[in-house]
């Protein structure tokens, strides 16, 4: 007989709120008709409503649970509030998006609560085991998800190549984590970091847990577009919906670097000496291979692919710092990162007429006089990327960067702060296109209500908290 | 009075609400150019109202602090919204929003019949809120804001004539625009370590104290670190203070438009004439020298960063003079003209004299903007035409635009009594009597005569001689642009009255900020001052002879400038601004640019190229065509980039960690 | 004896392996890669994980490389794929990688001297405590990975709808 121990549901309230809204809502959307298909994500925007409210009562309480494999904290209930966010707002942009490209099914809606439970694991996990499976949930909604508009044959080649990449990644991080279960006899990172901290891991088994911490790494890594991990990104990103591009991009980002911090920060941080300047090495090489790939590209859609990438290594600076305010500096930059990259996306969705892409630069030429609305909210999300105050951008950048001063990685900021300062062109050429150029050719606006509800609500939001975050930085 | 406080955040939001209206309601140019100035001149109002309720405090409390909010609040680090009001700010602010109105009610004339009226107010509107930010802000961060708050503003505007394929000949607006802000942001960068640096030194960001909130101002504590080293890696080591002070100098040369990173300021008259007015002339570049006067505490703890600055300044204001004689488009005399009177403010405030440096910063705001304004009544009257070649003659035709502009050029190239003489002249006598460099003074006297020989120049090439190009005739402005322009050319005259020898206004009523000692005017000060001005007066003269009487004859339309036979390459030189536009795009930007695409080439290349597409791949289902995307390379090449990854990976952790 | 059943079944596997890389065709590859699978499960048996190896040879070697088959054959992906190569460097640069992988893995195994391994129980492995580890400490787990099914099937079903609809 085996006993199951003690649950605590409280803290996985919001887990099963998440994976019990998804299968119910995968059954009643069987009864919702294809007109009526914006039920089906008024009722996943429901779900997420109501997960994000079961977050308010465990504030500021700590508690895990399932023989310690799952957590709850401020640090996962914040970045499972950004994704929600990322979450309601896709679904949002997508309500216009979807029946516009011939691709209006309820599963859409299903797999993105699926993703969002997958991120949950990975930010909540405490467990090894726990943040693999968090990571591969999120990955195989994302390969379908990926490949949802199928008659797009970019949008199957993008699922194709990620799936293949992914795998490959799959594979590292298995057998990292397994060489760090050799190594230590655990999975549990609190343990880990336990064992690591009494010194008893020496000579072969030192060499079996630091090859597994690399792989470790290397499969977190992948997900988010560490250089040299980063090179499925652009294809991905373009070929995907855009929906789903903007979705991957923010929160798909953000719940692997939760998992990199909790890998890094529990398990790891005894040995801080080995990992801080190799990831040093890398964040600096990301930065600048991201917008050095950025600037050369006409294609909106793959410029923002480059800088998602780019932004990826100026997020990493916030666990880099491996201290409180570099933790709170990386989850105030991928609250801002989630909006401004939603806003800019769903700009990009407004202009994506049915079976056209518009993802030119040449295709925003005079979206002012176009479309003022769009051609603003564009303008902000670009110079909130840019890290123009007095956008959220700016307050992410400058927190990050004092972050990593701090803890001694000047030389780092130097190269971050040169080089934004340089990425600065690619993304002005973008606001120069929509103000101080004739449009080329007429694209189809979306006029949907909703769409620019999504929109606005995030660029406001980038505004409001790039003037009023000292709320929410001593909130987080 | 203390009640009154308040007025002072009125200062900076009327123009934002001005900014918001416009965009909101504005829908003809009529109502935008009312909105737009009225909000500007209700901010004038409000900033003298303030001075009211700042003097009529006790004088140890005559600095007004509203803090609105708090901006970042992390643990230490915490930074307030809060707006300064002090006697510094006072003198920006009255610039500000005074030369500020003159030109938006200019601009009501001067954009007329413009294609997108609404917006180029509610650019100015907002740029003069960002600008007010700048000088009002109480913390280095704040200031920030206003400082990228203003080149943007600065972007968006010179970019307005987008539709005027080129505005001068090979200059394109949208790129000379994106050019401005991307020279500026390099600036910026090094201004944002100075920042960060002033918080990890100095624990703090905020200018002074603010009991109220608990937070320290830094200033105070710059003497405290005046020998306090910090290691720069293999260079060794340098003052804390001095590495702030010059990474602050490098923001100073991006806004500023100093040496440098000067070039991007005349690209930037490809937009209209009054924004060159108000942005590139009169207030925005002119931050730079603001931002070293408030932390003139730090520049004068470290020699060797006032050493720097006074050397740029010098470089600058010689090198922009030298590119002024050469230019032949009327805005481009007056751009390299700003940049070298800019060098001349921040010589003034490396030596030390910070007085001196607001007074010519004041004074040049008048005098500079005058110009501009009647450069664009000249440019308006000639039908859109730029190029001295194709004026001439225009002294009959445009008689009051002819005085105006003679009393801009009198007082810039600083002729006893207009304004520059005594703001100029204050500056040679403290490189040479206070700070004993003679050196220096000598510089500077050059520089003046050259300054006054190409205003002889312009006003000789612009005014005299026949109409080289016969058109239809010009015409003198309307009301709208008369009146500011009247008002400016007072200034411009009566300017020096603000601080005169012995009267000394503007330095007493600086006094609590800036703690300079009163100077003395001695005979040999006023000697020096006679021996300028009689250069300054040759300098003109002759400029205006030889290309009035001399020369004359040989200028024309399309053809090099006569003097270039005697001068050949020097002369060259100094017309392409000395090259460092040319040096950045064959070292910096080419360069960077060809690596960007080499590494796209090589990695992405294919992109989604629809490896699908082709083939009879299509028929085969899900599997077979992941077979061909596997097999189509670039994932395999992907597989690569991962694998070169984890060798590097696995081989350092396991090499490190043993 | 363990020595010697070890050192054949390895280097079967390793052949497996290789072999299912470089074969041209598909359904061969398939079968190489049965070769493997049941290589590996002796493996597991050495190892005295004996739940393993019996999932190693029914789910893998069972149903999956089955599968496989199947799905090979009906497509009829089996005809040999032209894979010439577009980008000439990529072989050698792969090789060298995968040669400098082989001698950092060859530094982990060899360079260092051996020690004693993590101790584990008697019963490490054997099917009852896996099934506790189940029921306990990785119950969560357990339980998540039926979602992750859940989600792959819906995938595939989407997609799969998406392209009949669309023929």
């Amino acid at each position: 007989m085996i006993e199951i121990p003690p649950i605590d549901w409280s803290v996985v309230l919001q887990l099963c709120i998440i994976f019990g809204g998804a299968t119910a809502l995968l059954m009643a959307d069987l009864f919702i008709p294809e007109v009526r298909r914006r039920v089906t994500g008024y009722l996943a925007l429901a779900v997420l409503a109501a997960a994000a409210i079961a977050g308010v009562a465990p504030w500021g309480c700590r508690g895990h649970t399932f023989s310690g494999t799952i957590q709850i904290d401020s640090f996962s209930l914040v970045l499972n509030w950004i994704f929600m966010l990322g979450a309601a707002i896709t679904i949002v942009l997508s309500f216009d998006y979807l029946p516009r490209h011939g691709i209006n099914r309820g599963e859409y809606y299903v797999m993105i609560l699926f993703a969002v439970g997958g991120m949950m694991l990975l930010a909540q996990g405490a467990d090894l085991v726990v943040l693999f499976l968090g990571l591969e949930l999120l990955s195989i909604t994302l390969y379908a998800l990926a490949g949802f508009a199928y008659p797009r044959t970019t949008s199957e080649e993008a699922a194709m190549k990620y799936l293949l990449i992914g795998a490959f990644a799959t594979g590292f991080l298995v057998f990292g984590i397994a060489l760090v279960y050799g190594a230590t006899g655990a999975t549990n990172l609190a343990q880990i970091g336990a064992v690591l901290a009494e010194g008893r891991i020496d000579g072969e088994n030192r060499i079996y847990l630091m090859a597994g911490a690399a792989m470790t790494v290397i499969g977190l890594g992948y997900k988010i577009s560490l250089v040299p991990f980063h090179m499925w990104t652009p294809d991905v990103y373009e070929g995907s919906p855009t929906p789903i591009t903007a979705f991957m991009s923010v929160a798909g980002k953000a719940a692997a670097f939760a998992g990199m911090t909790r890998f890094l920060l529990t398990a790891l941080e005894t040995q801080r000496e080995i990992w801080v300047p190799i990831l040093a090495a890398l964040a600096a090489i990301t930065i600048v291979v991201g917008n050095l790939g950025a600037l050369t590209q006409q294609n909106v859609k793959r410029m923002l692919a480059y800088s998602s990438i780019g932004q990826a290594g100026y997020i990493l600076l916030g666990p880099l710092a491996a201290s409180e305010r570099g933790t709170e500096a990386m989850l105030y930059y991928l609250l801002a990162y989630t909006l401004t990259n939603l806003a800019a996306f769903g700009v990009l969705i407004a202009l994506e007429a049915r079976g056209e892409a518009a993802w030119n630069l040449s295709d925003l030429g005079g979206l002012w006089q176009r479309s003022p609305g769009l051609a603003i909210a564009m303008a902000i999300a670009m110079l909130s990327l840019a890290g123009v105050p007095p956008t959220a951008g700016f307050v992410a950048k400058f927190a990050v960067f004092t972050a990593a001063w701090q803890a001694g990685q000047a030389v780092l900021v130097f190269i971050g702060v040169i080089v934004s300062a340089i990425a600065a062109f690619y993304y002005l050429r973008v606001v120069a296109q929509i103000f101080m150029s004739e449009p080329t050719r007429e694209v189809e606006i979306s006029s949907d209500r909703v769409l620019a509800f999504g929109i606005g609500l995030s660029v406001i939001a980038i505004v409001l908290i790039g003037v009023l975050p000292a709320r929410l930085l001593n909130l987080i | 009075m203390s009640d009154l406080r308040w007025v002072i955040w009125l200062i900076p939001a009327l123009p934002l609400l001005g900014f918001l209206v416009t965009v909101l309601l504005a829908r003809s140019e009529r109502a935008a150019g009312l909105i737009a100035s009225v909000a500007v001149g209700l901010s004038f109002v409000a900033t003298i109202a303030s001075i009211a309720v700042m003097q009529s405090l006790p004088e140890e409390a005559r600095r007004l602090n509203i803090v609105l909010w708090e901006w970042i609040s992390v643990g230490a680090f915490r930074v307030s919204f809060g707006v300064l009001f002090d006697q510094l700010t006072a003198v920006m602010a009255l610039l500000i929003t005074g030369v500020g109105g003159l030109i938006h009610i200019y601009s009501i004339g001067y954009m007329h019949g413009d294609s997108r009226p609404v917006r180029f107010f509610a650019y100015l509107n907002l740029f003069i809120f960002a600008m007010l930010m700048l000088v009002m802000a109480d913390n280095l961060l704040l200031l920030f804001l206003g400082w990228e708050g203003v080149g943007l503003c600065s972007f968006l505007l010179i970019g307005h004539y987008f539709d005027r394929r080129s505005v001068a000949p090979g200059i394109v607006p949208s790129e000379a625009a994106v050019k401005a802000f991307v020279v500026n942001r390099v600036g910026d960068a090094a201004f944002l370590l100075a920042i960060i640096l002033v918080f990890s030194r100095l624990g703090s960001i905020s200018f002074f104290p603010n009991e109220a909130l608990g937070i320290n101002g830094y200033l105070e504590r710059a003497p405290e670190l005046a020998f306090t080293q910090v290691g720069i890696g293999f260079l060794g080591s340098i003052g804390v203070i001095t590495a702030i002070c010059l990474l602050m100098l490098i923001g100073v040369t991006g806004k500023s438009a100093q040496v440098p990173l000067y070039t991007w300021l005349p690209d930037a008259m490809a937009g209209p004439t009054p924004v060159s007015a108000l942005i590139h002339a009169a207030t925005m570049v002119t931050a730079g020298v603001y931002l070293i006067v408030r932390n003139h505490t730090l520049f004068s703890a470290s020699p060797t960063a006032a050493g720097v600055v006074v050397a740029i300044g010098l470089v600058t204001a010689f090198l922009a003079a030298t590119a002024a004689i050469t230019q032949f488009d009327i805005k481009r005399v007056l751009a390299y003209s700003t940049i070298s009177q800019l060098g001349y403010m921040v010589t003034a405030v490396g030596m030390g004299a910070y007085a001196a440096g607001m007074f010519h910063l004041l004074t040049h705001g008048f005098f500079k903007a005058l110009l501009f304004l009647a450069a664009g009544a000249i440019i308006h009257a000639v039908h859109e035409t730029q190029d001295m070649r194709r004026m001439g003659g225009l002294k009959d035709e445009l008689p009051t635009t002819f005085r105006i502009y003679a009393i801009g050029a009198l007082a810039l190239a600083g002729i006893f009594p207009f304004a520059g003489f005594w703001s100029k002249d204050e500056i040679i006598a403290h490189a040479w009597f206070t700070v004993q460099n003679p050196g220096a003074a000598v510089a500077l006297i050059v520089t003046s005569m050259l300054t006054a020989f190409y205003m002889g120049r312009q006003v000789a090439l612009i005014f005299y001689g026949k109409r080289r190009e016969p058109g239809t005739p010009a015409h003198e402005p309307g009301n709208a642009m008369r009146i500011p322009l009247f008002i400016l050319a007072a200034a411009a005259v009566l300017g020096g009255l603000i601080n005169l020898p012995g009267v000394h206004w503007l330095s007493s009523f600086l006094e609590p900020v800036i703690h300079e000692p009163e100077v003395v005017y001695t005979l040999g000060m006023g000697i020096l001052a006679t021996i300028a001005t009689l250069l300054s007066i040759g300098g003109a003269y002759l400029g205006w002879w030889l290309y009035a009487r001399a020369l004359a004859g040989r200028v024309r339309p399309g053809r090099d400038d006569p003097a270039l036979r005697y001068l050949g390459d020097l002369w060259r030189g100094a017309e392409l601004g000395w090259g460092f536009d040319w040096f950045y795009q064959r070292v910096i930007v080419r360069p960077y640019r060809n690596f960007s695409q080499t590494l796209s080439d090589v990695f992405d290349r294919q992109g989604i190229d629809g490896i699908l597409v082709a083939g009879p791949g299509r028929i085969l289902g899900v599997l077979a065509h992941g077979v061909r995307v596997a097999q189509s390379g670039f994932v395999r090449n992907y597989a690569l980039a991962f694998l070169i990854g984890v060798v590097v990976l696995v081989g350092y952790f396991t090499l490190a960690g043993r | 004896m363990e020595l010697i059943v070890f050192a054949v079944t390895a280097v079967i596997a390793i052949i497996g392996a290789v072999a299912m890389v470089a074969s041209k065709n598909a359904v061969h590859s398939a079968l190489f890669l049965l070769l493997n699978f049941g290589a590996i499960a002796v493996l597991y048996l050495l190892l005295r994980a004996p739940f393993l190896f019996a999932t190693q040879l029914i789910i893998y070697a069972g149903a999956i490389i089955v599968l496989f088959l199947f799905v090979v054959m009906l497509l009829g992906a089996e005809r040999h794929e032209d894979n010439r190569d577009r980008l000439a460097w990529q072989r050698p640069v792969a090789l060298v990688m995968a040669g400098l992988l082989l001698a950092e893995v060859a530094y982990v195994v060899v360079a260092l001297p051996a020690q004693a391994p993590v101790t584990t129980d008697e019963g490490f492995g054997a099917p009852e405590v896996i099934a506790e580890q189940l029921f306990t400490t990785f119950l969560l787990p357990f339980q998540v990975t039926a979602f992750i099914i859940l989600a792959a099937i819906v995938g595939v079903v989407v997609l799969h709808m998406q392209e009949k609809r669309q023929v």
